[in-house]
Protein backbone atom coordinates (compact mmCIF):
# COMPACT_ATOMS: atom_id res chain seq x y z
CA UNK A 1 0.00 0.00 0.00
CA UNK A 2 1.47 3.40 -1.07
CA UNK A 3 1.05 6.12 1.72
CA UNK A 4 0.11 9.44 0.13
CA UNK A 5 1.42 12.90 1.47
CA UNK A 6 -1.67 14.65 1.71
CA UNK A 7 -0.80 18.17 1.86
CA UNK A 8 -4.40 19.97 1.91
CA UNK A 9 -7.75 19.58 2.37
CA UNK A 10 -10.42 21.70 1.17
CA UNK A 11 -14.20 21.29 2.33
CA UNK A 12 -14.70 18.67 -0.48
CA UNK A 13 -11.41 17.40 -1.36
CA UNK A 14 -8.13 16.22 -0.12
CA UNK A 15 -4.72 17.06 -2.38
CA UNK A 16 -2.17 14.89 -1.81
CA UNK A 17 1.44 14.94 -3.79
CA UNK A 18 2.77 11.85 -5.17
CA UNK A 19 5.87 10.60 -6.84
CA UNK A 20 5.07 8.05 -9.53
CA UNK A 21 7.75 7.28 -12.00
CA UNK A 22 10.50 9.98 -10.83
CA UNK A 23 7.76 12.65 -11.32
CA UNK A 24 5.53 14.38 -8.71
CA UNK A 25 1.98 14.24 -9.56
CA UNK A 26 -0.87 15.75 -7.34
CA UNK A 27 -4.03 14.05 -6.38
CA UNK A 28 -6.99 15.63 -5.74
CA UNK A 29 -9.34 13.18 -4.23
CA UNK A 30 -13.00 14.21 -3.30
CA UNK A 31 -14.15 12.92 0.14
CA UNK A 32 -16.97 10.77 0.86
CA UNK A 33 -19.47 12.97 2.47
CA UNK A 34 -21.36 10.86 4.98
CA UNK A 35 -24.48 12.88 5.26
CA UNK A 36 -25.15 12.31 1.82
CA UNK A 37 -26.89 8.91 0.44
CA UNK A 38 -24.70 7.01 -1.61
CA UNK A 39 -26.51 7.70 -4.83
CA UNK A 40 -26.16 11.01 -4.68
CA UNK A 41 -22.54 11.22 -3.11
CA UNK A 42 -21.44 9.07 -5.48
CA UNK A 43 -23.01 10.72 -8.40
CA UNK A 44 -21.99 14.64 -7.56
CA UNK A 45 -18.40 13.28 -7.09
CA UNK A 46 -17.96 11.39 -10.07
CA UNK A 47 -20.01 14.42 -12.21
CA UNK A 48 -17.82 16.97 -10.42
CA UNK A 49 -14.65 15.04 -11.04
CA UNK A 50 -15.31 15.12 -14.35
CA UNK A 51 -16.04 18.39 -14.83
CA UNK A 52 -13.26 19.93 -13.13
CA UNK A 53 -10.89 17.74 -15.61
CA UNK A 54 -12.66 18.70 -18.84
CA UNK A 55 -12.65 22.59 -17.72
CA UNK A 56 -8.69 22.25 -16.86
CA UNK A 57 -7.77 20.78 -20.29
CA UNK A 58 -9.55 23.16 -22.13
CA UNK A 59 -7.78 25.77 -20.22
CA UNK A 60 -4.45 24.30 -20.50
CA UNK A 61 -5.02 24.31 -24.17
CA UNK A 62 -6.64 27.16 -24.26
CA UNK A 63 -3.32 28.93 -23.53
CA UNK A 64 -4.11 29.01 -19.69
CA UNK A 65 -1.10 28.47 -17.48
CA UNK A 66 -2.39 26.09 -15.27
CA UNK A 67 -1.73 22.10 -14.45
CA UNK A 68 -2.88 19.36 -16.98
CA UNK A 69 -4.85 16.74 -16.07
CA UNK A 70 -3.08 13.85 -16.65
CA UNK A 71 -5.06 10.99 -15.27
CA UNK A 72 -8.85 11.09 -14.54
CA UNK A 73 -10.64 8.33 -12.52
CA UNK A 74 -14.08 8.44 -10.59
CA UNK A 75 -13.19 10.51 -7.78
CA UNK A 76 -9.62 11.92 -8.54
CA UNK A 77 -7.64 13.48 -10.42
CA UNK A 78 -3.74 13.48 -11.55
CA UNK A 79 -1.98 16.15 -12.48
CA UNK A 80 1.50 17.66 -12.70
CA UNK A 81 3.18 19.34 -9.54
CA UNK A 82 3.81 22.68 -10.31
CA UNK A 83 6.50 24.10 -7.48
CA UNK A 84 6.61 27.19 -6.58
CA UNK A 85 5.43 29.88 -4.16
CA UNK A 86 1.62 30.36 -3.38
CA UNK A 87 0.54 34.25 -4.35
CA UNK A 88 -0.72 34.79 -0.87
CA UNK A 89 2.81 34.34 0.83
CA UNK A 90 4.91 36.64 -1.77
CA UNK A 91 1.96 39.11 -2.22
CA UNK A 92 4.14 42.03 -1.07
CA UNK A 93 7.55 40.75 -1.93
CA UNK A 94 6.40 41.32 -5.78
CA UNK A 95 6.61 44.12 -7.89
CA UNK A 96 3.37 45.75 -8.77
CA UNK A 97 3.83 45.86 -12.42
CA UNK A 98 3.87 41.67 -11.78
CA UNK A 99 0.53 41.79 -11.36
CA UNK A 100 -0.53 42.68 -15.16
CA UNK A 101 0.52 38.94 -15.68
CA UNK A 102 -1.95 37.61 -13.44
CA UNK A 103 -4.65 40.07 -15.53
CA UNK A 104 -3.71 38.80 -18.71
CA UNK A 105 -3.84 35.35 -17.03
CA UNK A 106 -7.52 35.61 -16.00
CA UNK A 107 -8.18 37.65 -19.72
CA UNK A 108 -6.72 34.23 -21.41
CA UNK A 109 -9.07 31.99 -18.87
CA UNK A 110 -12.56 34.65 -19.77
CA UNK A 111 -11.46 34.49 -23.27
CA UNK A 112 -11.78 30.45 -23.45
CA UNK A 113 -15.27 30.93 -21.73
CA UNK A 114 -14.53 29.81 -18.38
CA UNK A 115 -15.03 31.55 -15.18
CA UNK A 116 -13.20 30.55 -12.11
CA UNK A 117 -15.07 31.34 -9.46
CA UNK A 118 -12.47 31.18 -6.92
CA UNK A 119 -9.82 33.63 -8.43
CA UNK A 120 -8.04 34.33 -5.30
CA UNK A 121 -4.10 34.71 -4.37
CA UNK A 122 -4.49 31.29 -2.70
CA UNK A 123 -5.15 29.96 -5.98
CA UNK A 124 -2.09 31.44 -8.16
CA UNK A 125 1.35 29.90 -7.84
CA UNK A 126 4.40 32.00 -9.10
CA UNK A 127 6.66 29.48 -10.39
CA UNK A 128 10.05 30.90 -11.39
CA UNK A 129 8.53 34.24 -13.48
CA UNK A 130 5.33 32.80 -14.35
CA UNK A 131 2.01 32.67 -12.76
CA UNK A 132 -0.27 29.28 -13.14
CA UNK A 133 -3.90 29.20 -12.15
CA UNK A 134 -4.51 26.22 -9.77
CA UNK A 135 -8.13 24.70 -8.36
CA UNK A 136 -10.74 24.78 -11.13
CA UNK A 137 -13.53 22.38 -8.69
CA UNK A 138 -16.19 25.79 -8.55
CA UNK A 139 -14.57 27.13 -12.21
CA UNK A 140 -18.09 27.00 -14.68
CA UNK A 141 -18.15 27.61 -18.79
CA UNK A 142 -19.64 31.23 -18.82
CA UNK A 143 -19.00 34.35 -20.67
CA UNK A 144 -21.94 36.13 -18.65
CA UNK A 145 -20.24 39.72 -17.96
CA UNK A 146 -21.33 39.12 -14.46
CA UNK A 147 -19.67 35.86 -13.64
CA UNK A 148 -16.60 37.02 -15.28
CA UNK A 149 -17.34 40.44 -12.97
CA UNK A 150 -17.20 38.24 -9.66
CA UNK A 151 -13.72 36.72 -10.55
CA UNK A 152 -12.46 40.40 -10.93
CA UNK A 153 -14.13 41.44 -7.77
CA UNK A 154 -12.39 38.24 -5.84
CA UNK A 155 -8.69 39.37 -6.48
CA UNK A 156 -9.60 43.20 -6.20
CA UNK A 157 -11.01 42.17 -2.53
CA UNK A 158 -7.66 40.61 -1.93
CA UNK A 159 -5.10 43.22 -3.06
CA UNK A 160 -4.11 46.98 -3.09
CA UNK A 161 -5.02 49.71 -5.12
CA UNK A 162 -1.84 50.06 -6.49
CA UNK A 163 -1.75 45.93 -7.43
CA UNK A 164 -4.86 46.01 -8.47
CA UNK A 165 -4.72 49.03 -11.19
CA UNK A 166 -1.69 46.72 -12.42
CA UNK A 167 -4.12 44.13 -12.87
CA UNK A 168 -6.65 45.33 -14.48
CA UNK A 169 -4.27 46.98 -17.58
CA UNK A 170 -3.33 43.39 -17.91
CA UNK A 171 -6.87 42.05 -18.36
CA UNK A 172 -8.12 44.82 -20.29
CA UNK A 173 -5.32 45.62 -22.80
CA UNK A 174 -6.65 44.29 -26.53
CA UNK A 175 -9.69 42.80 -24.47
CA UNK A 176 -12.70 42.82 -26.17
CA UNK A 177 -15.28 42.34 -23.52
CA UNK A 178 -13.30 44.35 -20.95
CA UNK A 179 -15.58 47.45 -21.14
CA UNK A 180 -18.85 45.53 -20.22
CA UNK A 181 -17.16 43.42 -17.16
CA UNK A 182 -15.66 46.48 -15.73
CA UNK A 183 -18.95 48.12 -16.48
CA UNK A 184 -20.44 45.09 -14.76
CA UNK A 185 -18.11 45.19 -11.96
CA UNK A 186 -18.84 48.75 -11.24
CA UNK A 187 -22.72 47.59 -10.41
CA UNK A 188 -22.03 44.72 -8.47
CA UNK A 189 -19.93 46.52 -6.12
CA UNK A 190 -22.59 49.56 -5.89
CA UNK A 191 -25.20 47.19 -5.37
CA UNK A 192 -23.02 45.34 -2.82
CA UNK A 193 -22.83 41.48 -2.85
CA UNK A 194 -26.71 40.11 -2.29
CA UNK A 195 -28.78 43.29 -1.55
CA UNK A 196 -31.75 43.69 -3.62
CA UNK A 197 -30.43 41.02 -5.74
CA UNK A 198 -34.07 39.11 -5.12
CA UNK A 199 -34.84 42.48 -7.50
CA UNK A 200 -32.80 42.06 -10.24
CA UNK A 201 -34.17 38.26 -10.80
CA UNK A 202 -36.56 37.28 -13.10
CA UNK B 1 -41.29 41.87 30.28
CA UNK B 2 -41.86 42.25 26.86
CA UNK B 3 -44.86 41.18 24.82
CA UNK B 4 -44.08 40.18 21.35
CA UNK B 5 -46.91 39.35 18.26
CA UNK B 6 -46.19 37.06 14.98
CA UNK B 7 -48.59 37.29 12.29
CA UNK B 8 -46.75 37.12 8.94
CA UNK B 9 -48.13 33.59 7.78
CA UNK B 10 -50.79 31.20 8.90
CA UNK B 11 -49.70 31.28 12.38
CA UNK B 12 -51.21 34.01 15.05
CA UNK B 13 -48.24 34.02 17.76
CA UNK B 14 -47.89 35.81 20.99
CA UNK B 15 -45.20 35.54 23.53
CA UNK B 16 -44.12 36.71 26.61
CA UNK B 17 -40.56 37.22 27.70
CA UNK B 18 -38.67 38.66 30.81
CA UNK B 19 -34.65 39.05 30.88
CA UNK B 20 -34.55 35.90 28.07
CA UNK B 21 -37.12 34.12 30.01
CA UNK B 22 -39.60 32.41 28.30
CA UNK B 23 -42.75 32.98 30.11
CA UNK B 24 -45.46 32.65 26.98
CA UNK B 25 -45.61 30.88 23.86
CA UNK B 26 -49.50 31.21 23.05
CA UNK B 27 -50.16 30.50 19.35
CA UNK B 28 -53.46 29.73 17.19
CA UNK B 29 -53.26 28.19 13.66
CA UNK B 30 -55.02 28.83 10.60
CA UNK B 31 -55.87 25.31 8.96
CA UNK B 32 -54.80 25.77 5.66
CA UNK B 33 -56.03 22.04 4.32
CA UNK B 34 -55.63 21.53 0.85
CA UNK B 35 -56.43 25.39 -0.59
CA UNK B 36 -53.50 27.01 1.01
CA UNK B 37 -53.39 30.57 2.04
CA UNK B 38 -56.15 32.77 0.76
CA UNK B 39 -54.61 36.01 2.68
CA UNK B 40 -57.18 37.47 3.20
CA UNK B 41 -59.12 34.30 4.60
CA UNK B 42 -55.50 34.77 7.08
CA UNK B 43 -56.40 38.04 8.12
CA UNK B 44 -59.62 37.62 8.85
CA UNK B 45 -58.88 34.69 10.87
CA UNK B 46 -55.88 36.46 12.90
CA UNK B 47 -58.21 39.71 13.33
CA UNK B 48 -60.61 37.25 14.86
CA UNK B 49 -58.11 35.69 17.13
CA UNK B 50 -55.62 38.00 18.32
CA UNK B 51 -57.08 39.35 21.42
CA UNK B 52 -57.97 36.05 22.47
CA UNK B 53 -54.32 34.61 22.26
CA UNK B 54 -52.85 37.99 23.83
CA UNK B 55 -55.32 36.90 26.82
CA UNK B 56 -53.58 33.65 26.65
CA UNK B 57 -50.49 34.53 26.62
CA UNK B 58 -50.82 37.14 29.60
CA UNK B 59 -52.45 33.92 31.07
CA UNK B 60 -49.98 31.78 31.09
CA UNK B 61 -47.34 33.81 32.01
CA UNK B 62 -49.81 34.55 35.23
CA UNK B 63 -48.67 38.38 34.49
CA UNK B 64 -51.47 41.62 34.20
CA UNK B 65 -51.23 43.49 31.42
CA UNK B 66 -50.41 46.34 33.42
CA UNK B 67 -46.63 45.26 34.31
CA UNK B 68 -45.76 44.89 30.32
CA UNK B 69 -43.25 47.74 29.06
CA UNK B 70 -42.83 46.92 25.73
CA UNK B 71 -45.12 45.42 22.43
CA UNK B 72 -42.77 43.49 19.39
CA UNK B 73 -44.45 42.75 16.28
CA UNK B 74 -43.28 41.39 12.86
CA UNK B 75 -42.66 44.23 10.19
CA UNK B 76 -41.86 41.71 7.85
CA UNK B 77 -41.18 39.43 5.60
CA UNK B 78 -44.85 37.86 5.55
CA UNK B 79 -48.21 38.24 3.54
CA UNK B 80 -48.99 42.09 3.86
CA UNK B 81 -52.44 41.89 4.97
CA UNK B 82 -51.07 38.82 7.37
CA UNK B 83 -48.65 41.97 9.11
CA UNK B 84 -51.32 44.31 8.96
CA UNK B 85 -53.15 42.50 11.83
CA UNK B 86 -50.14 41.81 14.04
CA UNK B 87 -48.97 45.46 13.53
CA UNK B 88 -52.67 47.32 14.35
CA UNK B 89 -52.49 44.89 17.69
CA UNK B 90 -49.28 46.19 18.56
CA UNK B 91 -50.00 49.68 18.01
CA UNK B 92 -53.42 49.66 19.89
CA UNK B 93 -51.41 48.31 22.52
CA UNK B 94 -48.88 50.17 22.66
CA UNK B 95 -50.71 53.59 22.49
CA UNK B 96 -53.66 51.99 25.12
CA UNK B 97 -50.62 51.15 27.49
CA UNK B 98 -48.47 54.17 26.41
CA UNK B 99 -45.50 51.68 26.37
CA UNK B 100 -42.62 51.77 23.02
CA UNK B 101 -43.15 49.96 20.05
CA UNK B 102 -40.52 47.43 18.44
CA UNK B 103 -40.90 46.37 14.47
CA UNK B 104 -39.27 42.68 14.50
CA UNK B 105 -37.35 41.31 11.59
CA UNK B 106 -39.15 37.55 10.97
CA UNK B 107 -35.76 36.16 10.25
CA UNK B 108 -34.06 37.69 12.84
CA UNK B 109 -36.28 36.42 15.13
CA UNK B 110 -35.87 32.43 13.91
CA UNK B 111 -32.35 32.61 14.40
CA UNK B 112 -31.90 35.00 17.51
CA UNK B 113 -34.19 32.35 19.47
CA UNK B 114 -32.86 29.44 18.34
CA UNK B 115 -29.12 30.79 18.96
CA UNK B 116 -30.13 32.13 22.26
CA UNK B 117 -31.52 28.53 23.38
CA UNK B 118 -28.59 27.27 21.95
CA UNK B 119 -26.20 29.50 24.30
CA UNK B 120 -24.24 30.08 21.53
CA UNK B 121 -22.14 33.18 20.48
CA UNK B 122 -21.03 33.90 17.36
CA UNK B 123 -23.24 30.90 14.99
CA UNK B 124 -23.51 30.20 11.31
CA UNK B 125 -27.48 29.85 10.51
CA UNK B 126 -29.07 27.69 8.43
CA UNK B 127 -32.72 29.24 8.39
CA UNK B 128 -34.96 27.61 6.45
CA UNK B 129 -38.78 28.28 5.89
CA UNK B 130 -41.68 28.53 3.60
CA UNK B 131 -40.86 31.76 1.64
CA UNK B 132 -36.70 31.85 2.58
CA UNK B 133 -33.79 29.63 2.53
CA UNK B 134 -30.58 31.48 3.59
CA UNK B 135 -26.99 30.54 4.97
CA UNK B 136 -26.46 33.79 7.23
CA UNK B 137 -24.00 34.79 9.89
CA UNK B 138 -23.18 38.24 12.04
CA UNK B 139 -20.59 40.44 10.39
CA UNK B 140 -19.49 43.85 11.92
CA UNK B 141 -19.02 45.68 8.67
CA UNK B 142 -20.04 48.48 8.04
CA UNK B 143 -22.42 47.89 10.54
CA UNK B 144 -23.31 44.72 12.87
CA UNK B 145 -25.86 42.94 10.96
CA UNK B 146 -26.79 39.26 9.20
CA UNK B 147 -24.58 38.82 6.45
CA UNK B 148 -26.21 36.30 3.68
CA UNK B 149 -23.58 34.31 2.83
CA UNK B 150 -25.98 32.09 0.56
CA UNK B 151 -29.16 32.14 -0.05
CA UNK B 152 -32.08 30.29 -2.96
CA UNK B 153 -32.26 31.87 -5.32
CA UNK B 154 -35.53 31.51 -6.63
CA UNK B 155 -38.45 29.83 -4.23
CA UNK B 156 -37.71 28.81 -0.46
CA UNK B 157 -37.69 25.00 0.46
CA UNK B 158 -41.14 25.07 2.45
CA UNK B 159 -42.85 26.81 -0.43
CA UNK B 160 -41.13 23.93 -2.75
CA UNK B 161 -41.98 21.31 -0.59
CA UNK B 162 -45.80 22.61 -0.01
CA UNK B 163 -46.08 22.78 -4.07
CA UNK B 164 -44.88 19.51 -4.50
CA UNK B 165 -47.55 18.39 -1.94
CA UNK B 166 -50.12 20.18 -3.60
CA UNK B 167 -49.47 18.58 -6.96
CA UNK B 168 -49.11 14.93 -5.76
CA UNK B 169 -52.81 15.69 -3.65
CA UNK B 170 -50.83 14.84 -0.34
CA UNK B 171 -52.94 16.00 2.80
CA UNK B 172 -52.47 17.88 4.14
CA UNK B 173 -50.07 19.88 1.83
CA UNK B 174 -47.23 20.40 3.66
CA UNK B 175 -43.45 19.54 4.33
CA UNK B 176 -44.29 16.93 7.14
CA UNK B 177 -46.32 15.02 4.93
CA UNK B 178 -43.76 14.65 2.15
CA UNK B 179 -41.69 13.51 4.53
CA UNK B 180 -43.94 10.74 5.68
CA UNK B 181 -44.52 9.55 1.87
CA UNK B 182 -40.72 9.38 1.87
CA UNK B 183 -40.18 6.95 4.18
CA UNK B 184 -38.87 3.33 2.70
CA UNK B 185 -39.16 5.53 -0.92
CA UNK B 186 -36.55 4.77 -3.47
CA UNK B 187 -33.77 7.26 -4.91
CA UNK B 188 -34.35 8.46 -8.69
CA UNK B 189 -31.81 10.88 -9.93
CA UNK B 190 -33.06 14.84 -9.15
CA UNK B 191 -31.36 17.51 -10.51
CA UNK B 192 -28.84 19.04 -8.17
CA UNK B 193 -27.85 22.58 -8.09
CA UNK B 194 -25.72 24.34 -5.92
CA UNK B 195 -23.25 27.03 -7.32
CA UNK B 196 -20.93 28.14 -4.93
CA UNK B 197 -23.32 28.78 -1.43
CA UNK B 198 -26.54 29.64 -3.41
CA UNK B 199 -28.80 27.24 -4.71
CA UNK B 200 -32.18 26.89 -6.77
CA UNK B 201 -35.26 24.98 -6.12
CA UNK B 202 -37.66 25.12 -9.35
CA UNK B 203 -35.69 23.04 -11.37
CA UNK B 204 -36.08 20.37 -8.74
CA UNK B 205 -40.01 21.58 -8.68
CA UNK B 206 -40.69 21.14 -11.89
CA UNK B 207 -38.91 17.60 -12.63
CA UNK B 208 -40.90 16.07 -9.29
CA UNK B 209 -43.99 17.02 -10.85
CA UNK B 210 -42.81 15.94 -13.97
CA UNK B 211 -41.72 12.26 -12.55
CA UNK B 212 -45.80 12.18 -10.72
CA UNK B 213 -47.33 10.52 -13.80
CA UNK B 214 -44.88 7.09 -13.95
CA UNK B 215 -43.30 6.71 -10.91
CA UNK B 216 -44.13 6.26 -7.00
CA UNK B 217 -45.20 8.93 -5.45
CA UNK B 218 -43.18 7.44 -2.26
CA UNK B 219 -39.79 7.82 -4.62
CA UNK B 220 -40.16 10.89 -5.85
CA UNK B 221 -41.05 12.42 -2.15
CA UNK B 222 -37.77 10.45 -1.02
CA UNK B 223 -35.26 11.80 -3.85
CA UNK B 224 -37.06 15.13 -3.87
CA UNK B 225 -36.15 15.59 0.38
CA UNK B 226 -32.83 13.91 -0.15
CA UNK B 227 -31.77 16.06 -3.17
CA UNK B 228 -32.99 19.36 -1.89
CA UNK B 229 -31.61 18.61 1.94
CA UNK B 230 -28.41 17.70 0.39
CA UNK B 231 -28.03 21.05 -1.72
CA UNK B 232 -29.12 23.18 1.48
CA UNK B 233 -26.65 21.11 4.00
CA UNK B 234 -23.81 21.26 1.43
CA UNK B 235 -24.11 24.89 1.30
CA UNK B 236 -24.09 25.15 4.71
CA UNK B 237 -20.33 23.15 5.07
CA UNK B 238 -18.95 25.87 2.10
CA UNK B 239 -19.90 28.49 4.02
CA UNK B 240 -18.81 27.18 7.18
CA UNK B 241 -15.32 26.35 5.82
CA UNK B 242 -15.36 29.92 4.30
CA UNK B 243 -16.15 32.03 7.46
CA UNK B 244 -14.19 29.31 10.36
CA UNK B 245 -16.80 29.40 12.45
CA UNK B 246 -17.64 26.57 14.96
CA UNK B 247 -20.96 27.00 15.52
CA UNK B 248 -23.91 26.59 13.54
CA UNK B 249 -27.86 26.93 14.56
CA UNK B 250 -30.64 25.79 12.52
CA UNK B 251 -34.01 27.88 12.19
CA UNK B 252 -37.27 28.41 10.91
CA UNK B 253 -40.43 25.82 10.26
CA UNK B 254 -38.45 23.50 8.14
CA UNK B 255 -36.00 23.08 11.12
CA UNK B 256 -38.74 20.41 12.08
CA UNK B 257 -37.61 18.05 9.37
CA UNK B 258 -35.99 15.27 10.76
CA UNK B 259 -33.80 14.24 8.15
CA UNK B 260 -32.43 17.95 7.88
CA UNK B 261 -31.23 18.02 11.13
CA UNK B 262 -29.54 14.31 10.75
CA UNK B 263 -27.94 15.84 7.30
CA UNK B 264 -26.58 18.35 9.80
CA UNK B 265 -25.48 16.75 12.82
CA UNK B 266 -23.49 14.40 10.48
CA UNK B 267 -21.94 17.46 8.83
CA UNK B 268 -21.17 19.17 12.04
CA UNK B 269 -19.85 16.00 13.55
CA UNK B 270 -17.06 15.33 10.97
CA UNK B 271 -16.18 18.78 11.60
CA UNK B 272 -16.09 18.97 14.95
CA UNK B 273 -18.83 22.24 14.73
CA UNK B 274 -21.13 22.70 17.54
CA UNK B 275 -25.14 21.65 16.17
CA UNK B 276 -28.25 23.48 18.01
CA UNK B 277 -31.59 22.32 17.14
CA UNK B 278 -34.49 23.94 18.58
CA UNK B 279 -37.92 22.50 20.09
CA UNK B 280 -40.25 22.47 17.38
CA UNK B 281 -42.18 25.22 19.37
CA UNK B 282 -39.92 27.81 18.67
CA UNK B 283 -39.13 26.34 14.78
CA UNK B 284 -42.40 27.15 13.86
CA UNK B 285 -43.36 30.62 13.81
CA UNK B 286 -44.43 31.70 17.23
CA UNK B 287 -44.71 35.28 19.27
CA UNK B 288 -41.94 34.53 21.90
CA UNK B 289 -39.10 34.95 18.92
CA UNK B 290 -40.83 38.16 18.37
CA UNK B 291 -40.65 39.26 22.47
CA UNK B 292 -37.11 37.93 22.64
CA UNK B 293 -35.96 39.94 20.05
CA UNK B 294 -38.03 43.19 21.07
CA UNK B 295 -36.71 42.45 24.57
CA UNK B 296 -33.06 43.13 22.89
CA UNK B 297 -34.12 46.12 21.30
CA UNK B 298 -35.55 47.47 24.20
CA UNK B 299 -32.11 46.88 26.24
CA UNK B 300 -30.38 48.45 23.46
CA UNK B 301 -32.12 51.98 23.97
CA UNK B 302 -33.57 52.57 20.45
CA UNK B 303 -36.53 53.89 20.29
CA UNK B 304 -38.67 53.53 16.54
CA UNK B 305 -40.30 56.22 15.26
CA UNK B 306 -43.57 56.29 13.01
CA UNK B 307 -41.48 56.26 9.89
CA UNK B 308 -39.72 52.91 10.93
CA UNK B 309 -42.44 50.83 12.00
CA UNK B 310 -45.28 49.62 9.69
CA UNK B 311 -45.16 46.83 7.62
CA UNK B 312 -42.62 45.47 4.74
CA UNK B 313 -43.23 42.34 3.35
CA UNK B 314 -40.46 41.93 1.86
CA UNK B 315 -38.16 43.31 4.69
CA UNK B 316 -34.58 41.40 3.94
CA UNK B 317 -32.71 40.30 7.04
CA UNK B 318 -29.46 42.05 5.70
CA UNK B 319 -31.07 45.35 6.10
CA UNK B 320 -31.31 45.25 9.80
CA UNK B 321 -29.08 46.76 12.25
CA UNK B 322 -28.11 44.17 15.07
CA UNK B 323 -28.51 46.66 17.76
CA UNK B 324 -28.13 44.38 20.88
Amino acid sequence: MVKFLKISEGSEANIYLQNILGTNIIIKYRRKKNYLIKEIDEDLRKHRTKKEAKIMSLAYSSGVDCPIPLIVSDYSIYMNYIKGNNLNKVLDKIKDVKFMQIGKLLYTLHKAGIVHNDFTPANIILKGTKFYLIDFGLAELSSNAEERAIDLLLMKRSINKRQYSHFIKGYSESNPFSKEVNDRLAIIEKRGRYQDRSLSLK
Amino acid sequence: MILGIESSAHTLGVGIVDNGKILANSKRMYDIKESGMIPAKVADFHAENVYDVIESALESAKINIDELDGIGYTKGPGIGPCLHVGQLAASYLSYKLKLPIYPVNHAIAHIEITKHLAGFKDPLALYVSGGNSQVLGISNIPKKHYQVYGETLDIGVGNMLDNFARAAKLVPAWGSTVAKVAEGGRYIKMPYSVKGMDFTFTGLLTNAVRLLDSNKVSDIAFSLQETAFSMLTEATERALMLTGKTELVLSGGVAQSNRLRSMLMDMTKSHGIKFYDADNQFNADNGAMIALVAEEMYNSGATFGKDKLGINQRYRIDKVEVLW
